[in-house]
């Protein structure tokens, strides 16, 4: 099995982390922001074309990821790729050695770099959940025979403070149907409400691993900044206020000592199955984070 | 097959706006309403004439039942038409320009009487190639408007106008020709008449058989206002007047009496006050003048004469009912319930006759009453050649109506003399109420009034006591036209079913009826235009005057600025609803702004965005769009919409790479050169920079 | 209806700049609804390029030429000889009408006037919304007879992304989340259960242009043997 699939069966607090490949062929720091985390966390992700934004692949990124000794957990969007180049990366993923994937459906093209590229979207989210799994039972989705099926750990994610929230938990059964084995949230800063999720998330499949997404606050802007523009995030005042009381140039710090409190809270309270850190820009942090967690 | 061809109606009625319809000459009001709200008054007097051979007399005196119809009243009050008419003939600067008559046909016919009913038959006929003579039997032309109506409701000059208009046209006219005195039918038929109308009219005032009704004190109405024409009062200064009767003539009567200098002027009648049949502000203005109503409601009994045989005064009884059940005239009275209404003097004012015996020795048959009969078709009259129309055969009323018949008899009168049957008539119908759905989007606008001269200062003479419009009040008044039937047109084949007129249209018009046809309908249009840009496939037509030609009036418009001065042009279009005297702004605009040609559009909202791209295709270097400000459009929603046109013509202009610049609108109530000079010349520099 | 938009004047301009005599060929029918080559629209640019002939010191002859349809063959007859008087033939017609003119009068250069956008409603005055992405499949009877594949950026089929954002799309917020309205529907139809279960991905084989539709009654076969 797995070392991710392994982690989350067995019932410890699950850390994953992940990395933005960048855009271009330097990946001095992206290598150094792997070896930074590769041993502290049970698995690392590797955005695909994040934010609409083109940079190295995901699947180039996550066979750097396994060179260094990480675990790699593929990201693939249905933005950039129809159906057959989805299950072509499947295959090739597999035997390049990377066990998991997380489904998404993309960004739109408009809201990133290449505003003129063709949108694809030949699948959504939960039927590359489907794809994956009828691959791993040995066939594709033209119904042909795979001469050797593919076996993923295969996750998907979901936004906890989507508003309305009915339409997006109604996805998210359908994608527990599709048989996905874990989850990671969009960022939560509201852990009471996260809890009211979780309840209802157990009530749905209690089997799938659920890792809250924790998103590092930088400051009072960024926060402000998510609020207005990033569906489903909800920054409480409060932790506006607190970043705000930093101290000139500490905000980062103040935000890493955040993050470190939820996933604390989190573990301890045994909320749910573990987190996913998303440092976005600042992957060096993360052990900081772990730190400030006492993980 | 063959009953649906038979049961087919030969002629559909014209449908009409109300005005029209009840007009009795169906003169085109809504046009020529349409050409003063568009200060086009030239145009307008042409309209005018092409329906009225007496348009001045009519400016003044017309019963104006149009008025009674306006569809106007449903939300404030009727167009003053009577006054649009006035203001039209009194201000065009060629109100009188002469038409076109055919060729002529040899024929002659002479018309015996000038009366309205005989100028609009001699007008008709000279129109149509014949060659016409009045022959009159007094000393000027007019008849019962001459010498029945007082000079302070029409002054002779007003009567002359329209009579020299026709006599213009080369219809000759004799005065001191008398039928029956120095004229006979075979004189006329000697000299070579080939038709002869008898439009005598009625001449003769009526009196009524009570007791000493011969004594010399007692007079007649139109003696009485024929003498008042020449400046002879019948009465003595200081006498009180006792005037019988209850229609116009005897409000024209008592009001003469009191600029005679009468003491108390009386009407006795047997309407009451509120029921009299003449003009409600004919007795408004009498009783303004002092002419007391106290004795309507009774009916005279008999002169009663004192000792010295000087007139006492009139003995009335008290009327109980003027008409029975069934609506006919038999008055009933309480003869238990006398009073004299005190004068000196006692005038008769309860209808005209004729007399007309003498032409049973001319060969022409009267009937038993003494009428005189004519073949309602041919209106001739038993002997060949002679006819007659008029009130002498429809009886009276108002002038008006007169000339309409007189229309009609003169129009057989060339079946006679021509053999070409005229396409048969059928009454025009009015077109349908306002609903209350698009009433209540109309906007109210008080009516403009006639002046009145005050009673003080028009009591004691015979001058012409109301004003014609200001220019001001005409254009006001004219813009309140609701414009009945004239407004958008739907061009079926053309028509792409869009439905973009359905939703722009701020009254409701367009509809889609049976859930698949687009319905304009054509009754309930305001006229705003605001459809007509709107359409994408140029689907909607507009009845409005003044709206289908913007294109050649600008083209016009713009070569002759151009031919004043070919450096720059300027084409400065504005509302014409915006304008209130538009012969004072194009003069101050030729004066100060000879490079710059001026087009009026009855409301923006009318315009285009190709009008005014081919504004500038035509050579224009700028154009200027002048609107009213918000709250003074005529319509709903004008401005707006006018705004949009020339916005969605600037973003053309600036794609061509002419600059949007050269296209500027501004809003300016009331427009007078002088409120936009300084912009227009800015906006003239700017677009010379350019 | 098809809606289309059209063409910026510049790129008009320069398709045509060598030509003398040109034929604007309106279309009578959606496009006319739509504001962008109706009888109107062919008037407004015949102005514009005259004007800006003008402005250059430049000839042009234009003919304005506006038909019922320009998908129907007959309708067209009438104008076809006068087309073939001209240089070129801008066509204000959709894609369909444009391309169909030129198949009738091959030898003359034929130019667009629009830019054909989409099948769609008139939202209000000016306004029309894209409502179908003709995909051959139509999966509008789970969906509360609203378009996931039209109403959503992604045409996604099993629900929204994460991007929706309070009944607005992340796209941007002039557009609605169309899985919000279809749940919303769906809700007040008391029929949710019918997005409950997993749309299959759609089938793109239903759809390889050029499509050719034969009603069931006009079959060849049997046309051919109707016509001997």
């Amino acid at each position: 099995m797995a070392k991710f699939k392994e982690a989350l069966n067995s019932g410890k607090f699950v850390v994953t982390a992940e990395v933005g490949p960048p855009k271009g062929t330097d990946i001095t720091e992206t290598l150094e922001h792997i070896d930074l985390i590769k041993d502290k966390v049970d698995g690392i992700n590797s955005t695909d074309n994040q934010s609409s934004v083109m940079r190295i692949s995901s699947l180039a990124t996550c066979v750097l990821i396994k060179q260094r000794g990480g675990e790699p957990i593929l990201q693939m969007t249905c933005r950039d790729r129809n159906r057959m180049g989805l299950e072509s990366d499947l295959l090739g993923a597999n035997v390049l050695g990377i066990d998991n994937v997380l489904c998404l459906t993309g960004d739109y093209v408009t809201v990133g770099d290449h505003l003129d590229a063709k949108p694809v979207f030949d699948l959504d989210s939960v039927q590359l959940v489907q794809a994956v799994r009828m691959m791993e039972a040995g066939k594709d989705l033209g119904g042909n025979e795979l001469n050797a099926p593919v076996k993923f750990c295969c996750g998907a994610i979901v936004t906890p403070e989507s508003d309305p929230i009915e339409p997006q938990l109604m996805k998210y059964e359908k994608k527990v149907k599709a048989g996905i084995e874990f989850v990671q949230t969009q960022a939560i800063y509201d852990i009471e409400n996260f809890k009211k999720f979780m309840q209802y998330a157990r009530k749905v499949n209690g089997d799938v691993k659920i890792l809250a997404g924790i998103v590092l606050l930088t400051g009072a802007g960024m926060a402000k900044y998510m609020n207005a523009n990033v569906p489903g995030i909800v920054v409480p005042d409060a932790l506006i206020e607190e970043l705000k009381s930093a101290e000139k140039g500490k905000a980062v710090q103040k935000g890493i000592e955040i993050a470190g409190r939820m996933i604390k809270q989190i573990k301890d309270e045994k909320i749910c199955d573990g987190v996913h850190i998303m440092a976005i820009g600042r992957e060096g942090v993360v052990p900081d984070i772990l730190a400030a967690a006492g993980l | 097959m063959t009953q649906d061809v038979e049961t087919k109606a030969a002629v559909e009625p014209q449908v009409m706006p109300p005005c029209q319809a009840r007009c009795p000459l169906h003169q085109d009001i809504r046009g020529y309403i349409a050409l003063v709200a568009q200060g086009r008054l030239d145009e307008a007097a042409v309209l005018i004439r092409q329906d009225n051979p007496l348009p001045s007399i009519c400016g003044a005196i017309c019963a104006h039942p149009c008025e009674e119809d306006c569809r106007r009243l449903t939300i404030d009050d009727a167009l003053s038409i009577r006054g649009l008419k006035r203001y039209v003939m009194e201000n065009a600067p060629n109100p009188y320009a002469p038409g076109k008559t055919a060729a002529p046909t040899g024929k002659k016919v002479a018309i015996i009487g000038s009366g309205p009913g005989g100028l609009v038959a001699a007008h008709d006929l000279a129109l149509i190639g014949h060659s016409v003579t009045v022959f009159e039997r007094t000393d000027d032309f007019g008849g019962a408007v001459r010498w029945g109506v007082p000079s302070y409701r029409l002054p002779v000059e007003t009567i002359r106008n329209d009579v020299d208009a026709i006599a213009a046209m080369g219809v000759e006219f004799k005065t001191g020709m008398d039928l029956g005195t120095n004229l006979t039918i075979d004189d006329l038929e000697k000299e070579g008449f080939d038709a002869i109308m008898l439009m005598m009219g009625l001449s003769d005032s009526r009196g009524l058989p009570i007791t000493n009704n011969d004594h010399k004190d007692v007079l007649m109405a139109l003696p009485f206002l024929a003498a008042a024409r020449n400046g002879e009062s019948l009465i003595a200064k200081g006498s009180n007047v006792v005037v019988i009767g209850s229609g116009n003539v005897a409000m024209d009567v008592a009001r003469t009496a009191v600029r005679f200098g009468a003491g108390k002027v009386k009407i006795a009648c047997l309407e009451k006050p509120h029921e009299l049949p003449a003009s409600p502000w004919e007795v408004e203005e009498a009783i303004e003048e002092g002419v007391e109503m106290d004795f309507c409601g009774w009916g005279p009994n008999a002169v009663v004469i004192d000792d010295n045989d000087c007139i006492k005064g009139l003995e009335c009884r008290e009327c109980c009912s003027v008409f029975d059940d069934e609506g006919r005239f038999n008055p009933t009275y309480n003869d238990e319930n006398l009073k004299v209404a005190e004068g000196g003097v006692v005038i008769f004012s309860i209808g005209q006759g004729s007399i007309i015996n003498y032409l049973k020795d001319m060969g022409i048959e009267l009937n038993e009453r003494g009428l005189l009969p004519v073949d309602p078709k041919t209106f001739m009259t038993n002997r060949k050649g002679i006819f007659s129309g008029g009130e002498i055969i429809k009886g009276p009323g108002p002038a008006v109506a007169a000339m309409a018949h007189a229309r009609k008899a003169a129009k057989a009168v060339d079946t006679y003399l021509t053999g070409v049957e005229p396409p048969e008539e059928v009454e025009p119908v009015a077109i349908g109420e306002l609903e209350s759905t698009t009433r209540e989007h109309v906007i109210h606008q008080d009516r403009q009034e006639l002046t009145l001269m005050g009673v003080a200062e028009r009591s004691d003479n015979f001058n012409e006591i109301e004003t014609g419009f200001t220019p001001e009040q005409a254009s006001k008044e004219a813009r309140r036209c609701l414009s009945c039937g004239a407004g958008a047109e739907w061009i079926r084949g053309k028509c792409a079913f869009c439905l973009n007129c359905v939703r722009v249209c701020p009254y409701g018009v367009p509809v889609v009826t049976d859930g698949s046809r687009v319905d304009i309908r054509f009754d309930q249009c305001q006229g705003c235009g605001i459809c007509f840009p709107a359409c994408p496939g140029d689907a909607i037509g507009f009845r409005m005057l003044g709206v289908a030609e913007i294109q050649p009036r600008m083209k016009v418009a713009l070569d002759e600025a151009k031919s004043r001065n070919g450096s720059q042009t300027i084409l400065v279009v504005y509302c014409d609803f915006d304008v209130y005297d538009v012969t004072n702004l194009r003069e101050t605009m030729k004066e100060k702004h000879a490079g710059k040609a001026l087009v009026g559009i009855p409301c923006l909202a009318k315009l285009k965005a190709i009008d005014l791209l081919r504004a500038f295709e035509y050579g224009a270097d700028g154009v200027m769009v002048i609107g009213c400000p918000g709250n003074n459009c005529a319509y709903e929603e004008g401005e707006f919409w006018g705004k949009r046109r020339v916005d969605e013509a600037k973003k053309l202009l600036a794609e061509v790479g002419l600059g949007a610049e050269r296209l500027e609108m501004q809003f300016v109530e009331g427009l007078q050169l002088e409120q936009f000079d300084e912009a227009l010349a800015e906006f003239a520099e700017k677009v010379k920079s350019l | 209806m098809i809606v289309a938009g059209k063409k910026p004047f510049a790129e008009i301009n320069e398709m045509v700049k060598d030509h003398k005599k040109i034929m604007i060929a309106g279309c009578g029918t959606c496009v006319a609804v739509c504001m962008a080559g109706g009888e109107k629209e062919v008037e407004l640019l015949a102005s514009q390029l005259r004007l800006a002939r003008k402005k250059d010191g430049k000839e042009v002859e234009i003919v304005e030429a506006t038909v019922t349809r320009q998908c129907d063959r007959e309708y067209m007859e009438p104008i076809l000889d006068q087309a073939r008087e001209c240089d070129a033939v801008i066509s204000m017609a959709c894609g369909v009408g444009i391309q169909y003119l030129s198949d009738l009068i091959e030898e003359i250069p034929m130019y667009p006037g629009v830019n054909t956008r989409f099948i769609g409603t008139n939202e209000s005055e000016g306004v029309w919304l894209e409502r179908c992405m003709m995909c051959g499949n139509c999966v509008l009877g789970e969906t509360g007879g609203i378009c996931p594949i039209a109403i959503c950026a992604k045409g996604l089929l099993n629900g929204p992304c994460g991007g929706t954002n309070k009944g607005k799309c992340e796209v941007s917020p002039d557009k609605d989340c169309a899985w919000t309205l279809i749940y919303n529907r769906l809700e007040k139809q008391g029929k949710l259960d019918n997005i409950r279960e997993i749309f299959p991905p759609k089938k793109y084989s239903l759809h390889v242009n050029p499509i050719t539709q034969v009603n069931p009654a006009y079959q060849h076969a049997q046309m051919e043997e109707h016509h001997g």
